[in-house]
């Protein structure tokens, strides 16, 4: 009985990411005979195009791990979790939990971390675009009513806090930054697109709370209230700085202005 | 910028070029004599972010061609009906001169396989296929171009020959098609046919843009050549030599060269879309002295 072409394909597709190398039936060479090297042009073309893509999103793990290494991570990876829709700038949201929980990189635990970053990294490239005006905005506030302010916080805006020191992995292994002795301990980070150009800041760990309560929609009042109640001797006004210096706070909102 | 400051967007009967994020800055800066650029659809579906920001400058100066590669035309299962709307807004957006997709699949759920799959060609295929094009044309309020495919394997299922699926589905669906030179001579040096016997059965009075290539040479376990089609490198001579015949037949048509791998400095692949346009210069010039004669 004829086959459908719904199973001539799916026979096809069931063995595309198959690691052992089965042709499906029914496809032949120019003699009519099975040919494993010609269905291995289509395995071949979906294992590489796709572990490329995984590498152009996820650029530092690639340097840390070498490319051979990092391509038979990328496999294994695309055979357990293959992409579900075509935009491949989307590809790999699983990916950093799959580096953290991969046995043979357990000594290598700030890995899944660097590759949280550089998923954010990612979003925040191909992000929404929004003016950046909050600086200018807040001048216009009264001092009586800051405490009322609240935020937009950028559409691209997210931190990452990791145990380890991930900024500088991230500088050198992206950037090119020369590799100096990085010193133990967790790293908060924040990223932003404000413009063309997505911004990476190390910051402290009050900051990112603050970065945190905002985006929650917590006016400027009661955020620092929160943030004195966590940290003893909370700086609001340094910490609201640097978070207005990369553009993660786009715009303030008054409730009646 | 606002549309209005835009160039025209017909895609003229000249060379154009893949667009690659490598050569935006120097696109601008230097503004090349160029027919067209073609850009990938799933490659500005972001919410915002540089492509789009380069994208935009260079429509402003340039006309566009829309190429989809992950509709999935060729698969049995129903479109992705969430990504023909992402096509849908980046073509909304862009307002491209053409719009093509391919002969191929690229899912099957729950995957997507990020390469043009052949399919087998029978009346089943042919009314998914027809269904397929007539969905997308009307999503998109356009006709379609379709391309026909390279391929390394064939389907003891295969009924049609692949020239006559082409014609029906355009009959059917009033598609065009986009002829890839390149594509032609890969599958029929991997079947064992002849590619200008492929080509005197195109129909060639439906094409709307060609596309021209690199492939890599390669065997199969009987010795016998296995052509890839890579975009790794120049276009052969013998495609070149099948390109010019085709111009000869139907006239100048919009023909893009696609270098996608091992992509080179601009100047070489400036240098490539230079040889496609000469032959179309001289075309257009031998077409207007037959039309003095006449």
């Amino acid at each position: 009985m004829p086959r459908s072409a719904e199973q001539v394909l799916a026979s096809f597709s069931g063995n595309l990411t198959r690691s052992d190398f089965l042709v499906p039936t029914g496809l032949v060479g120019r003699d009519g005979e099975t040919s494993q090297r010609r269905f291995e042009v289509y395995r071949n073309n979906v294992l590489s195009s796709l572990s490329a893509a995984l590498a152009a999103n996820f650029p530092a793990i690639q340097r840390l791990l070498g490319e051979e290494y990092f391509k038979a991570l990328a496999v294994e990876f695309v055979r357990q979790s293959p992409p579900t829709q075509p935009v491949l700038s989307e590809y790999g949201a699983d990916f950093p939990e799959f580096v953290r929980s991969f046995p043979p990189l357990a000594d290598y635990p700030y890995l899944g971390d660097v590759a949280s970053l550089e998923w954010v990294w990612l979003k925040a490239y191909h992000g929404a675009e929004l003016a950046v005006t909050a600086a200018e905005q807040l001048k216009e506030v009264a001092g009586e009513r800051l405490n009322e302010v609240r935020f937009k916080v950028h559409p691209t805006a997210s931190s990452v806090i990791s145990q380890f020191p991930i900024y500088e992995i991230f500088k050198v292994n992206r950037d090119g930054a020369a590799a100096t002795p990085v010193a133990g301990g967790g790293q908060g980070v924040l990223v932003v697109r404000p413009g063309m150009h997505v911004v990476v800041e190390q910051v402290s760990p009050e900051t990112l709370f603050l970065f945190e309560q905002l985006k929650q929609g917590v006016s400027l009042g009661a955020a620092a209230e929160a943030g004195l109640s966590q940290f003893p001797g909370f700086d609001l006004g340094s910490c609201l700085s640097s978070l207005l210096q990369t553009g993660a706070l786009a715009q303030v909102l008054m409730a009646d202005t | 910028m606002s549309q209005s400051e835009r160039i025209s967007a017909t895609v003229p009967a000249g060379a154009g070029l893949g667009l690659k994020a490598d050569h935006y800055a120097q696109i601008l800066e230097t503004k090349p004599a160029l027919g067209f650029f073609e850009v990938h659809a799933e490659n500005y579906m972001g919410a915002g972010g540089p492509p789009h920001a380069y994208l935009e400058a260079i429509r402003a100066r340039y006309p566009i061609s829309l190429h989809g590669v992950g509709l999935s035309i060729g698969g049995m299962q129903p479109l992705n009906k969430d990504h023909l709307q992402r096509v849908k807004q980046v073509h909304d957006r862009y307002q491209p001169g053409l719009f093509s997709e391919h002969l191929a699949w690229s899912s099957h759920q729950p995957a997507y396989y990020n390469d043009l799959l052949p399919l087998p060609y029978t009346e089943e295929t042919f009314q998914r296929v027809a269904d397929h094009i007539d969905e997308v044309q009307q999503v998109l309020g356009r006709q379609m171009l379709l391309e026909n495919p390279s391929t390394y394997v064939l389907f003891e299922d295969s009924v049609i020959e692949e020239t006559d699926f082409l014609m029906r589905v355009v009959d059917k669906t009033g598609c065009g098609l986009l002829l890839d030179v390149n594509n032609v001579f890969v599958s029929a040096t991997n079947s064992g046919r002849s590619a200008s016997e492929y080509l005197a059965s195109f129909p060639v009075e439906h094409v709307g843009e060609i596309h021209l290539g690199g492939h890599a040479p390669d065997e199969d376990e009987q010795g016998h050549p296995l052509l890839i089609d890579a975009h790794d490198r120049e276009v052969a001579d013998p495609v070149w030599h099948l390109y010019r015949a085709v111009i000869d037949r139907v006239g100048a048509v919009p023909t893009l060269i696609e270098w996608d791998a091992e992509v080179p400095a601009w100047e070489v692949l400036y240098a490539e879309a230079q040889r496609a346009q000469a032959i179309l210069t001289q075309r257009q010039k031998q077409g207007a002295s037959y039309a003095q004669v006449s």
